[in-house]
């Protein structure tokens, strides 16, 4: 029996065939009963999805795609701020990270109109939230939407920073966010993002999943994961978790999101997850008020 | 048909979406039993793709089709997962039957007993095998987009491919040999 990562001579030749055969090419140069006649037949196969089921399927995605347009900017705004700036300089920074001299020039420029922009947005957002207190107690936080309970590593003093809303309180769930922005004493910060839950991915809902090996940790409410255990590192994790991140995750490679009762709540930004439980979890969850709008 | 194109402009989307369908389908189709489940999977993949793309450039991923197939993959495990159930061959014209073959009525009978007999051909291998040569020959991936998603190196997949091929090959001769058989007697 050939070791499986052994590859031979007749191996080589089958992949090159292969590559030829899928890059359309050599169809009928092979022997029917050949190995290559069976590549050649294999690749000749065509499956093809029913034209109603491609059409309809179309038009239900484009409705999602807009819906998730709309919202995914206003997240990803939110999300982290100094990857929003290091990807608005990114068309001026030249290969290695240095600035050429034109490009250097309008940068500057965008840069004033920025920092002028910011200024008018931080005087607007100052007249919005809570004006004389900078700090915050948790337990005091009653307004709608807000969560009564946080996870047991939040202190109970911080500065709250800003509270905006995104998208439209008349639009679909996922086009309207509260934004909460906290600074924590020891100057890590956090975000909580507050919408409605979708009702298909609601908790108890059969979305629930949990990885077989560690439920505890990773339970998956939405999209999925995956994680090359074989370099030792954690990447590659797409879609929102419930749970506690294994050691090593780093926070800006996904966000934690609570979803229960028709409440959603997703917290990232810069912010080392420790250990939550589920039941603490859920409590937090629960914990948030019904928005009113 | 570029991803970037597609965070921002419907009509990009659109032909991402109509250029990997098909992939992905025969790829599903494959992996699957029937085509309902097919179909189901299909849906699901591409509306989490819809709803995630905003976020595919933050990524370290190998390729948008190594990402697409990712969540085609993983919902394909969970389904298999969640079901228990084996896929029985004899369905496997339910999956890759009537409705998308577009050829003469005499054709079709032959384009779905080929197809079929691939669908069986294919379930007789190991689990890793099948999947190196439905996500090669059926979505389109190479080997190194294949190696990203599987978790291995390029190496182990040339090799799953290499033998599982062999196999394939290997069990279609003696298909034809009993067939022919049959024939005789």
């Amino acid at each position: 029996m050939k070791d499986e990562r052994s590859l031979t001579e007749s191996d080589r030749q089958l992949l090159d065939a292969v590559d030829q055969i899928l890059s359309g090419g050599a169809f009928r140069e092979h022997q029917e009963d050949s190995l290559y006649g069976t590549c050649a037949y294999l690749a000749r196969v065509e499956t093809r999805p029913n034209d109603k089921f491609t059409r309809e399927l179309e038009d239900r995605l484009l409705v999602v795609w807009e819906q998730s347009r709309r919202s995914g900017k206003g997240a990803s705004t939110a999300r982290s701020p100094v990857r929003s700036i290091r990807s608005a300089l990114a068309p001026f920074l030249a290969p290695h990270g240095q600035f050429s001299l034109v490009r250097g020039i309008v940068a500057a420029f965008l840069a004033i109109a920025l920092l002028i922009g910011l200024a008018a947005t931080a005087l607007a957002v100052y007249m919005k939230i809570v004006v004389g207190e900078p700090s915050f107690d948790v337990a005091s936080l009653d307004e709608a939407m807000r969560p009564a309970q946080f996870p047991v590593w939040v202190p109970s003093q911080g500065q709250l920073m800003r509270v905006y809303t995104l998208g439209n309180p008349n639009g679909s769930p996922w086009e309207y966010n509260i934004v909460v922005d906290y600074r924590l004493q020891d100057g890590r910060r956090f975000t909580v993002i507050q919408s409605k839950a979708l009702p298909e991915f609601n908790l108890q809902q059969q979305y629930e999943k949990s990885q077989q090996d560690d439920p505890d940790h990773m339970r998956v409410l939405d999209g999925d994961v995956d994680i090359n255990r074989s370099r030792g590192i954690l990447y590659q994790i797409a879609g929102e978790l419930v749970g506690t991140p294994p050691p090593g995750w780093r926070p800006w490679e996904t966000h934690l999101v609570w979803q229960s009762d028709g409440t959603r709540l997703s917290l990232n930004e810069n912010v080392a997850y420790p250990l939550i439980s589920p039941g603490e979890m859920t409590a937090i969850a629960r914990s948030i008020r019904e928005a009113k709008h | 048909v570029g991803q970037s194109g597609a965070q921002r402009d419907p009509e990009a989307f659109r032909r991402l979406y109509r250029h990997y369908v098909p992939k992905v389908y025969a790829y599903v189709a494959h992996r699957v039993s029937t085509r309902q489940d097919a179909e189901d999977i299909v849906s699901e993949t591409f509306l989490r793709a819809a709803r995630d793309l905003y976020r595919f450039e933050r990524r370290h991923e190998a390729s948008f089709s190594a990402w697409l197939f990712r969540i085609a993959r993983n919902l394909v495990t969970d389904f298999h997962r969640r079901t228990g159930r084996a896929d029985p061959l004899e369905s496997a014209e339910q999956v890759l039957g009537a409705g998308g073959i577009q050829s003469e009525p005499d054709q079709l009978v032959f384009q779905n007993e080929e197809l079929t007999s691939v669908h069986e051909l294919i379930h007789r291998l190991s689990p890793r095998q099948q999947e190196v040569i439905t996500l090669g020959f059926f979505g389109g991936l190479r080997n190194q987009e294949i190696a990203a998603l599987l978790g291995v190196d390029e190496r182990t997949v040339a090799t799953h491919l290499c033998r599982g091929l062999e196999e394939l090959h290997r069990q279609r001769c003696l298909d034809r040999a009993k067939s022919r058989e049959r024939g005789e007697g």
